[in-house]
Parts: structure tokens; sequence; C-alpha cells
């Protein structure tokens, strides 16, 4: 009774708070100093500027949206916006009744309003499908599904913090080296607790990702020299290389650590309920575990990183780039990053086992602990 | 490199995981073969939504029936899968076209790589974007599913008189241990990816609302959210699939037969 009770407090509570999250975000258009206009009415036709089609074979559209302005001094007055877009919406959005979008009012002292849209306001839905998930884990996990979420957050805070110093002149690597070793102290004694087996999963960590980037740097230092021009989103370009490193770092991370605890957990528990366990059989418990972990892991991996670029590869091919190409030229970072973060997976496996079999039968060698 | 890289990967499968390791490697290179297929078959111009949905299904039945065959935990997890894709499927194409996720943002449309290319490639984008929503996601759901079916599976040899109530729960308590760390898992896999675009935000000095409501934070965003909510969506699918087939008589009668 007394649990369920705590329950319906947690469930109350964190739906109150979301319902309210999104509350705001739907009605927040006094805080943005862009105007916001909302869109009543939306008139898409095929465009007849002959010039701009007679090249292309996709249709263009023009739309003529009619809003009212949300915000700013303006607030309450309706404007006519001009939008036009292809068929397939690559490079610019089509937009429909209801949507909110920021726009840029063109100071030319006319009578009325216009201006140009600069972007659509999407401060709800990401509020919004962030209520969905957060509702989802406290529904499953309770208490637990609350504290995943706020390390991650906490996580997350931290990162773009320490991201300062990068900007401040200290090297990318670094940064991210001593981020990861945050990360690794901090998520699993945050969700673990902090006990031998938390500790044997921290080291297990540390080393398997130390041993994964010594192997890539060793690889990456004796072939070709990876061309970084085609990286998503660069920005320092003379840091590419860098930043690719620290990215693969980052990236393993996470797979590392779910192997490290869920082998130093697994072997805690066999000894907890059998004692007298020999070495010998928690050895070959771990390799079965590792077994069944390996292959839908590196699944994770492979489906995770490759997909992202999925709509790029598509543009490629239809502009006849050789697939080949594509792979070598311009998205060989996301494959990069799942053949290392597999190998990393592959490597945390015997280590974290090693590991935790010295931290719960090497007691005696390792009584420095205590 | 790519292919010392792959060596060295091919290798340690096989060394580390023996006989389990080379039935791992068939289905990861099926999957590499079907993730390609599905790609080719897109631009070859087949609509992406179903050529995706049909791809997963494929993708879903080899990494699950390839290794043990068809038994009542890879049909638990098979099925509990099919639901998930279905539901993402829709939530990602609604929510996708809400928040005009089709295409590529500002911050990519500025890249070297770009220029030059002709855009005129009649296809529909957001069809596309909902498609890699769904394919990012096929990987997690599938580890999370088979996690608890294969674990669910042990608890019921162990004490087979579980009823169906009970062994529901023990699932969803399985569950509570796997999706904490599967979060944690895509969360930095997600955060490495995004380095770039982190690093890019924070030295052009973006604002957190001008983040929040760019195209190109929210394209990373929607694929994390939709991975790790398939995750946890499979969890009570799996484990009440799983307990029915275990504990409904018609599904024992059909094994004794």
């Amino acid at each position: 009774m007394q649990i369920i009770k705590k329950n319906l407090i947690l469930y109350v509570s964190v739906f109150v708070l979301l319902l309210g999250a999104n509350i705001f975000t739907f009605h927040n258009h006094s805080f943005y100093n862009n105007p916001i206009v909302r869109i009543d009415s939306a008139d898409t036709a095929p465009s007849n500027s002959a010039s701009k089609s007679s090249n292309s074979e996709e249709s263009l559209y023009d739309q003529v949206l009619e809003g009212r302005i949300m915000n700013s001094v303006y607030k309450g007055q309706t404007i006519i916006l001009k939008n036009s877009f292809f068929s397939s919406e690559l490079y610019q959005d089509s937009f429909s009744k209801g949507d909110e979008v920021f726009i840029t009012l063109n100071s030319q002292g006319s009578t009325s309003l216009s201006g140009t849209i600069t972007g659509l306001k999407r401060d709800k839905y990401v509020v919004l499908l962030l209520s969905a998930l957060l509702m989802l884990l406290v529904f499953l996990e309770k208490r637990k599904g609350l504290l995943t979420m706020i390390s991650l957050f906490l996580n997350i805070t931290v990162f773009y913090s320490l991201l300062t110093w990068y900007q401040d002149g200290t090297d990318i690597l670094t940064v991210c080296i001593l981020a990861s070793l945050f990360f690794t102290l901090f998520s699993l004694t945050f969700l673990n607790g902090f006990s031998r087996k938390t500790l044997a999963a921290v080291l297990s960590t540390i080393l398997s990702v130390t041993t994964t980037m010594a192997i890539f740097m060793v690889v990456m230092n004796n072939s070709r020299e990876i061309d970084f021009a085609y990286m998503e989103y660069l920005i320092m370009p003379g840091d590419a290389r860098a930043i690719f490193l620290s990215g693969i770092l980052i990236g393993g991370l996470g797979s590392i650590m779910d192997i490290a605890i869920t082998m130093s957990s697994a072997i805690n528990e066999i000894q907890r309920k059998n004692p007298s366990v020999t070495v010998k059989a928690l050895f070959s418990s771990g390799r079965t575990i590792g077994d069944d972990i390996m292959g839908t892991m590196i699944n994770v991996l492979l489906f995770t990183y490759v997909c992202g670029g999925i709509p790029m590869t598509i543009l490629l091919l239809k502009n006849d780039i050789p697939p080949a190409n594509i792979i070598s030229v311009y998205m060989p970072y996301e494959i990069y990053r799942f053949l290392i973060g597999s190998i990393g997976i592959l490597l945390a496996i015997p280590v974290s086992l090693v590991i935790s079999i010295l931290f719960t039968k090497g007691g005696k060698h390792l009584c420095f602990w205590h | 490199m790519l292919l010392a890289l792959v060596l060295i990967l091919v290798l340690l499968i096989l060394l580390i995981g023996g006989d389990k390791g080379a039935t791992s490697l068939i289905t990861l290179t099926a999957n590499c073969i079907l993730l390609s297929g599905i790609i080719f078959l897109i631009y070859a111009g087949y609509p992406p939504l179903p050529t995706t949905v049909a791809g997963c299904i494929i993708i879903s039945a080899v990494t699950l029936f390839y290794p043990e065959g068809i038994s009542k935990k890879s049909m638990a997890s098979f099925l509990s899968v099919l639901i998930v894709i279905v539901l993402m499927m829709a939530s990602s194409y609604i929510m996708g076209g809400e928040a005009n996720i089709a295409g590529f943002s500002e911050e990519a449309q500025l890249e070297d790589e770009m220029a030059g290319l002709s855009t005129n490639i009649r296809t529909d984008m957001l069809d596309v974007a909902a498609a890699m929503i769904i394919m990012s996601l096929i990987g997690a759901v599938l580890d999370a599913s088979v996690s608890i079916s294969s674990s669910l599976y042990e608890v019921h040899q162990n004490h087979p008189v579980m009823g169906l109530a009970e062994l529901f729960h023990s699932g969803i308590r399985i569950g509570r241990d796997i999706i904490g760390t599967t979060t944690n898992t895509l969360f930095f896999a997600y955060l490495g990816e995004s380095l770039m675009l982190i690093i890019r935000f924070k030295i052009e000095g973006y604002s957190l609302a001008r983040i929040i409501n760019s195209k190109v934070f929210f394209q990373e965003f929607i694929r994390i959210l939709f991975s790790g909510a398939s995750c946890i969506l499979a969890i009570p699918a799996t484990a009440y699939i799983l307990s029915v087939f275990l504990t409904h008589p018609r599904f024992i009668q059909r094994e004794s037969r």
C-alpha cells in the first residue's frame, strides 16, 4: 500500500511537471525576441515562374501564407508571407495551417508588414517528445527512470560546459578524455551506487577504452591519412582529426560501460549465490554472457551509426556518385565509428571478465581495497 | 585502413566469440548487405516507407531466427519488434511531418560536399527521414527484445509453475535492469556521433533557444528519442507475448504435439 501510494505520488508529480512544461512551450512566444507567426491559412499552388522550373524535373510550389504575429510590438497583426519549395523538400520546407514560424521582418517602411521565414518553431515538439520518453521511463522504471534521465541530463550539461576549455585553447582530445573519465565515474556510481562491483566496472571501462583507442591509433598511424574534408558539420578543419578521435572515444564509452557493469554484476551475483564457485566456473559463465550480448550489441552500433548517413547517401547516389566513392570519400567516418565501437565491445568482454573475477575472487591479493 | 579494421574486427569476433562468434559474424554480414539493399532500393525509386518496413522485417527475422531457429523465444521477440516498428513508423512520420525534419538543415547545406550536387532527386525526403529513424532504432529494439526474451525464458525454465501475471512482472523487472544501460549506450553513441555539431553550437555561440528550434538539432534528437522509446516499448511487449506463449494452454499443447 505504502509503495503504491509512493509510486502514485511520483507519477502524479512527474505528470503535472511535464504538463506544465508542455503548456509553457506551447505559449512561450513572448519569451522570444524574434517575431513568431502562427499560420492561419496556407495557399499552395504549382509555381508558374517558368525560369525556375524549366531546368528541373521536380515541381516547384509557391505558397502564400497568411498568419498572425504572436509576439513583439506587432503582436496581433496579420502578415502575409511567401514561401516556395520543391516536391522533395530537400532544402526548403513546406508549411501548413497551424505551423508556427520564426520570421525576420523586412524593414521597408511600407504600410503593410512583410517578412521572410527563417525557421519553424520546434521547441514544443522537443518538449513533447522528451515528456513522452520520460513518462515511459517513469512508468516502467519508477524512480530509477527518473535517475537515468537526470544522469543523462547532467552528463550533457557538464560536457557542454567543459567545451569552454576547448574554446579557451585546450586540446579537444584532452577535454574529451577528462570528460570521459567523468562520464564513467559519474554514470556508473550514480546509477549503481558505490561498491566493489562498480569499482570493477569503472576500471574495466577505462582499461577497455584505452586499449581500443591504442589499437585505433596504431592502425591510423600506419595507413593512409583519412581526409576529413567531408566530415559532417565540419567547423575547425585543423582540429578535425582530434575531434573525430574524441567522437569515437565518447561514442564507444556507453557500450563499453554497459558491458563492464553487466559483466561485473553477473559475476558478483553468481559469487554471492554460491560463494564456493571456482574461478574456472566463473570464467566459463562470463564467456557465455559475453557470447550472448556480443552479437546484438554490435548490431546496435551498426544501425545507430550507419543509418544517420542515409539521406546524404541517397542524395549522392542520385547524383550518380559510385557507391565505392561514397564509402571511401564521403562517409567513411560512420563506418570507422562502427568498426572501432565494435572492436571496443569485443575487447571489453574479456577485460571486464578478468577484472570482475579479480575483484571477487582475488580478494586476498587485493586486500588493500578493504 | 578500412580493411585493416575489418580484419581486426573479424579476428576478434572469432577469437572471443568462438562458434557463437561465427554465427554473429554471419548475421552481421547479412544485416550489412540488407541495409545497403534497402538504401539502394530507395535510391532506385521504391517507396521509402514500405521498403524500410519490409527490410526491417527481414533484418529482424535474420537476426532472431538464424542463430536459434524458430522457437517461442525468437517468435515472441519477432512479434514484439514488429509491433514496435509499426508504432514507431506511424509516430515518426506524423512527428517528422509536424516538425519538418525532411531534407537537410541550413548547417548541412553549407558544406563542401553539397556543392555542385543536383537537388533534383524526386524522392520525398520526409519519407526518407522517417525511414532513417526506423532503421536507426531497429538494432536497439532487437537488442532489448532479445535480452528480455532470453532472460525471461531462463526464469521460466527454473520456475515452470509461474503464471502469466507473475512471468510478465518478472519480465518487467528484468527490463528495468536492461533499460538503464541501453539508454546509456544509445546516449553516448549519439553524443559521439554529434560531437562536431555540439562543438559547432558552442563555437558559433548558438543560444539554447536557437539550438532547440533548429532542424539540425531536431533531426538528431528525434533519432535518439525514438531509439530510446522503442527499447522501452519493446520490454512490456516482449514480456507479455512470451509470457502468453509460455503459459497459455493452446501454445503449450502445440509444443507437446
